[in-house]
């Protein structure tokens, strides 16, 4: 009963939102029309909109973007780059990697009194981010450990494990890469071969995504295959700090766990969604996406491509 | 087994003859005595790195090393914050303690730039910004940068060497084929990439098939999405006691969902502002055309002619989803021109010619209101399309002169309507796709006036007025299989028109002539293109009926043709490479007159010149064969194509020209002949980022024979030319920058045992110095020099200058054109046979205040 419940509940839900109709659900089974309320339109983040929604961890000395790129296929076969772009926040003694339009969000938060144009404004310049970098990483932190957030709607989910935690071989080729020069090294990481160029020159051993332990700055990694890619497109001083956002959705797991969980989400979010776990549903009508509980199911245009197998 | 001891003994000895370490360890504090954590310590050995570790919350540390230390082992230690610390140890280590002092020194800052150019299979990715100068202000300023890209005076922009067939914005369709409203009004800082895709198709259920058709993408920077974004102008000044004056005002909005650009503009001077005049109207067929004006010069309009312009134009588009858009386009022009001429006519007759001389001042008016609406799905498997467009022109010439002595005072009224509708459905269903498409046009047009007078000389009246109906029907079916696309489309047009003339003069003349024309055309097409795209053929052959039958009730003249047709046509594209193609072309077609050629009875055009058709249907037969090759190498920034063309053109007409001393008459003769055209064409284009050099150059040669009619006499006449046109763009230093483009050629000919040739080149050179940020001093000059008869040359110079500063959302320009206030200028053409030489008067020295914003 409870499974037809949850068919018939879900169903309409994949109905209402094929009829690309703007609708707010409250509570299981009650649907009504209106308009949706101004935090809607905001762009959904794990962050909140004030300092106190966060957990300062540390001063963010540097910064690096990263262009993300994975080569997909897109849902009539053909060959599609997905660009990302994201940014490691090197701090003294931590590090955050995020999406950028997230990092963009919580730089405002931290600003002084940022007036609700600039809110407007970074909310529109968010919405048109095409591909969204979902993942939120903190290196070192706790010391020694490395955490991890995602999305698994209606939650974000975490969990640790020990930093750093690939085995790298370092060998002997030279590169310049973002005006620094780089040296290669190779490791094996989530069920895929990494090769990484790192930057002595810059004294971090932090890196793109959970990248680290090499004596200087990860400045590039690519996995064999071909398929993720990551290149520093600017290295920078940085002037946010670094903070955990204090999202009461997150959810603590295991690395295991979470890899099954958001592999089953990503192939079809509805087999991880239980009905008693929603509160509210917002649809999306002119970007066509659903908001549940304020945590959206992430758009994927053309299909999950996990970057961890295992 | 003792041998086994020795080597393990040796083995042991060894290791300590180098430095018997595997490990190292120790501590890192700072300057205070406190433990440093984080720090990142390497060990290396001959300059490669050996192992690291990083020190941990207590500031110990301990690692491996990967390799025996057969020299002198390295530390170094490594933190943000801390200046950089290196020992050198030459005995084994136990337990190091390392000390680190702060520094202030920063780390280097480096951002990638984007590339210039990007390549990707079709798509070449231009970064604007990065091709622009300080003193671009447009889009259309941005275009004229880009390597491989010319835009004409109309606006009209080409990628190597052909026309764009498509202009996107944020892959939108806006304007449809005005693109100039945009590419002329866009702030060029609001665009961030220009794409320009070869092997375009509009429609996507047809993606992947080879075309010849370009099109162009201009994707915005945030700041020019979601939110209205506006430019508007306001200019006065002054020339010779005239005032000066012209507004202009743009409102545009692209957001995903919904574009829209208003534009408002009016004036009577037109240089250097954004609107041009020369808007790229839209192609309504049969609109009117002709005016009492026999040509103009290579100037900017306002030079020469004094003009009055007002237009508006609305244009919105609504996408309902990514695959659905509505877009209407409305828009109204007005017109007016004034300019004063005179005409040198020489005609060779015998061994002699008759020259006619006149002088005089054209002036004309046009309205020309236009209403577009179209509808678009544009789906992977289905595509419908339905386009209404109504467009109507009201033209008034008046031309006075005087010629032989004799005032002559000409009035023409030009009147035309044209409404057209068509329809597209497109289906594709797993390996087969379906057309049916249908649509109509009703034009009216043209209906003339002309109105001749010269007290006690000459008095004419010449009145015309028609109107053509067209009908077309098509159905195709398209099979894939495997590499092949396999196609049967079949055309059916129908069309009806009528048309009287009535001349009245000393000799009144008539024509009412009717004609209905029917077409079905079975095109069978075989199209295959290899699985990595690097070989391509389309192989077309078009059969056809037709039947068309004319008839001039008025002097009972009646032609008719039917006949069967055959139009094949065959394209080869071979890629070896992604950066180079080539590309070969061949195509027999047929083309048929209309119910111009049964007006058997005397047309004036002019005061001086009467027309009339042979009475029988003209046909044409062309066969063209055209190679090209193509090298783009976007990262390089270098574009290069070359072509070769040649055609053959069988006609069974003849031009006939007839010169008196009086009047000049045009004829079209019942006479087998044929033309030859050959045709080439080279273009390479390059940037020299580091120098800041951007260079292009065109270069064409055209060889031509042909057959004309002239005083009875047939002539075959031969003609070559010649020309090379260069654009130099060079910025040796951040405040100063050359702009040059230019174009040099000579044209021969040759009939007769007559040979001649004319000189031609025009240099426009433009310097700017940025003395400050947001300060342009700029120096204008175009020189002209044209050969007027043999070994005798024109020059002709203009000079302009001026200032721009630009203060945040606003630019502020002062500018003196024609500073030296020239009056006059001249120049000749050569047909081959005639001559024309046109003395133009100019407009002088204009001085100008204009402000600008971007809102």
């Amino acid at each position: 009963m409870k499974r037809l419940t949850t068919f018939c509940f879900l169903s309409s839900i994949i109905m209402t939102f094929t009829l690309q109709a703007q609708i707010t659900v409250v509570g299981v089974g009650s649907v009504s029309t209106s308009i949706a309320p101004p935090e809607h339109e905001k762009y959904i983040t794990i962050g909140g909109s004030s300092p106190s929604d966060y957990k300062k961890i540390g001063e963010g000395l540097y910064e690096c973007i990263y262009n993300y790129t994975v080569s997909t296929q897109d849902k009539a076969g053909e060959p599609v780059k997905e660009n990302y772009t994201t940014i490691l926040q090197i701090g003294d003694n931590a590090g955050r990697f995020t999406d950028y339009p997230v990092y963009r969000r919580d730089s405002v938060t931290f600003s002084n009194n940022p007036d609700k144009e600039l809110w407007t404004d970074l909310d529109m310049q968010n919405k048109k981010t095409k591909y969204r970098f979902t993942g939120d990483i903190l290196l070192d932190y706790p010391s020694g450990q490395l955490t991890y957030t995602d999305i698994v709607t209606p939650f974000y989910q975490e969990y640790t494990e020990s930093y750093p935690s690939i085995e790298w071989n370092i060998g002997e080729e030279r590169d310049t890469v973002c005006g620094y020069l780089c040296t290669r090294a190779t490791g094996s990481y989530g069920g895929r071969e990494w090769e990484v160029w790192f930057a002595e020159e810059i004294p971090s051993q932090m890196g793109p995504w959970k990248f680290s332990g090499l004596p200087g700055l990860i400045m590039k990694a690519r996995d064999t295959e071909g398929i993720h890619d990551f290149q520093a497109i600017s290295f920078r001083e940085g002037k946010t700090p670094i903070a955990k956002p204090n999202n009461p959705l997150i959810q603590k797991t295991t690395r295991d766990k979470f890899i099954d969980t958001k592999n089953r989400f990503e192939k079809n979010p509805f087999s991880v969604i239980s009905s008693e776990s929603i509160k509210e549903i917002t649809v999306k009508k002119d970007e066509a996406y659903l908001i549940i509980n304020k945590v959206e199911i992430p758009r994927r245009p053309n299909g999950y491509t996990p970057i961890e197998l295992q | 087994m003792h041998r086994l001891a020795v080597l393990s003994l040796f083995a042991v000895f060894l290791s300590f003859a180098t430095f018997s370490q595997d490990t190292v360890s120790g501590f890192v504090k700072n300057e205070s005595g406190e433990a440093l954590a984080g720090v990142t310590v390497k060990a290396y050995v001959s300059n490669k790195i050996i192992g690291f570790g990083r020190s941990d919350n207590a500031g110990n540390f301990s690692f491996n090393l990967r390799q025996p230390i057969t020299d002198t082992l390295k530390i170094i230690a490594d933190k943000i914050g801390f200046e950089r610390l290196e020992r050198i140890f030459t005995e084994p280590l136990r337990s190091i303690e390392l000390s680190m002092h702060p520094t202030s020194a920063m780390l280097r800052e480096v951002t990638v730039e984007a590339p210039r150019a990007k390549m990707r299979g079709d798509t070449v990715s231009f970064r604007l910004g990065a091709f622009t100068g300080n003193s671009d202000q447009t889009l259309e300023d941005g275009l004229k940068r880009l390597p491989g890209v010319e835009v004409a005076e109309s606006g009209k922009i080409s990628y190597m060497g052909k026309e764009i067939s498509d202009f996107y914005v944020e892959n939108l369709q806006l304007v449809g084929s005005r693109y100039n409203l945009i590419t002329r009004n866009m702030p060029a800082e609001y665009v961030t990439d220009v794409e320009l895709i070869e092997n375009h198709q509009a429609a996507a259920m047809d993606k992947g098939r080879p075309s010849d058709n370009v099109a162009m993408n201009v994707k915005l920077s945030n700041k020019a999405k979601f939110k209205p974004i506006g430019t508007a102008e306001a200019m006065t000044g002054v020339r010779h006691k005239e005032f000066l004056y012209r507004v202009v005002a743009t409102g545009m909005m692209f957001s995903p969902k919904f574009q829209t650009l208003l534009t408002l503009k009016g004036g009577n001077y037109n240089k250097d502002i954004r609107f041009s005049q020369n808007d790229l109207l839209p192609n309504y067929p049969l609109l009117a055309e002709g005016q009492l004006s026999g040509s103009n010069p290579p100037l900017s309009s306002d030079d020469y002619s004094y003009n009055r312009d007002l237009g508006v134009s609305v244009n919105f588009l609504r996408a309902f989803n990514s695959t659905d858009n509505l877009r209407i386009n409305i828009g109204y022009n007005n017109d007016r021109k004034f300019n004063y001429y005179s005409q040198n006519s020489i005609y060779p007759v015998g061994d002699g010619m008759i020259e006619f001389y006149e002088y005089g001042s054209p002036r004309s008016e046009s309205h020309l209101p236009y209403l577009a609406v179209g509808y678009v799905r544009n789906h992977p498997t289905k595509y419908i399309a339905n386009n209404f467009t109504a467009a109507a022109e009201i033209k008034t010439n008046d031309f006075n002169l005087v010629s032989d002595g004799n005032d002559y005072r000409q009035h023409q009224q030009i009147r035309s309507l044209s409404l057209s509708e068509s329809f597209s459905w497109r289906k594709k269903i797993g390996t087969k796709s379906y057309t049916f498409s249908t649509g109509f046009a009703y034009l009216i047009s043209p209906k003339t006036a002309l109105d001749v007078f010269s007290p006690e000389v000459f008095s004419a009246i010449q009145n015309a007025s028609g109107a053509t109906f067209k009908w077309k029907g098509t159905t195709a079916f398209d099979w894939r299989k495997d590499l092949s696309i396999w196609s049967l489309p079949i055309d059916i047009d129908f069309m009806s028109s009528r048309l009287r003339t009535s001349l009245f003069s000393y000799a009144d003349a008539f024509n009412n002539a009717a004609s209905t024309e029917t077409n079905i055309r079975v095109a069978p097409t075989y199209e295959m293109v290899t699985r990595n795209r690097k070989f391509s053929i389309n192989l077309s052959l078009g059969t056809g009926f037709q039947s068309l039958h004319i008839r001039n009730r008025r002097s009972d003249a009646r032609s008719a043709i039917d006949r069967l047709l055959f139009d094949p046509s065959l394209q080869i594209v071979l890629n070896p490479t992604s950066r180079f193609s080539v590309k070969l072309t061949g195509s027999i077609n047929h083309q048929t007159g209309d119910i111009l050629d049964i007006l058997t009875e005397e047309i004036m055009n002019d005061f001086r010149t009467v027309s009339t058709a042979s009475g029988v249907i003209g046909t044409r037969r062309i066969a063209s064969f055209t190679l090209r090759g193509e090298y783009k190498d976007a990262v390089n920034l270098f574009f290069s194509d070359v072509s070769a063309g040649f055609s053959r053109i069988d006609r069974n007409t003849i031009n006939a020209l007839s010169v008196t001393e009086q009047d000049v008459e045009q004829a079209v003769i019942f006479f087998d002949n044929s033309s030859d055209n050959f045709t080439t064409s080279a273009m390479l284009s390059k940037h020299f980022v580091r120098q800041g050099l951007q260079f292009s150059v065109r270069g064409t040669y055209l060889w031509a024979k042909g057959y004309s009619l002239q005083q009875g006499e047939l002539i075959t006449s031969f003609s070559q030319s010649y020309n090379i046109s260069p654009t130099v763009n060079v910025k040796p230093l951040k405040y100063f920058e050359i702009h040059y483009n230019g174009s040099i050629g000579k044209n021969f000919t040759r009939f007769d045992e007559r040979r001649s040739g004319f000189f031609s080149m025009t240099n426009n050179l433009k310097l700017s110095v940025y003395p400050v940020s947001g300060w342009d001093l700029f120096a204008e000059s175009s020189f002209i020099r044209k050969e007027i008869t043999d070994g005798v040359y024109k020059d002709f110079s203009l000079f302009n200058a001026g200032v721009t500063w630009k203060h945040k959302k606003f630019r502020f320009t002062l500018k003196a054109d024609n500073l030296l206030d020239i009056r006059n200028y001249s120049y000749t053409v050569f047909n081959g046979i005639n001559i024309f030489s046109y003395d133009f008067r100019l407009t002088g020295r204009a001085l100008t205040f204009k402000c600008s914003i971007n809102l």
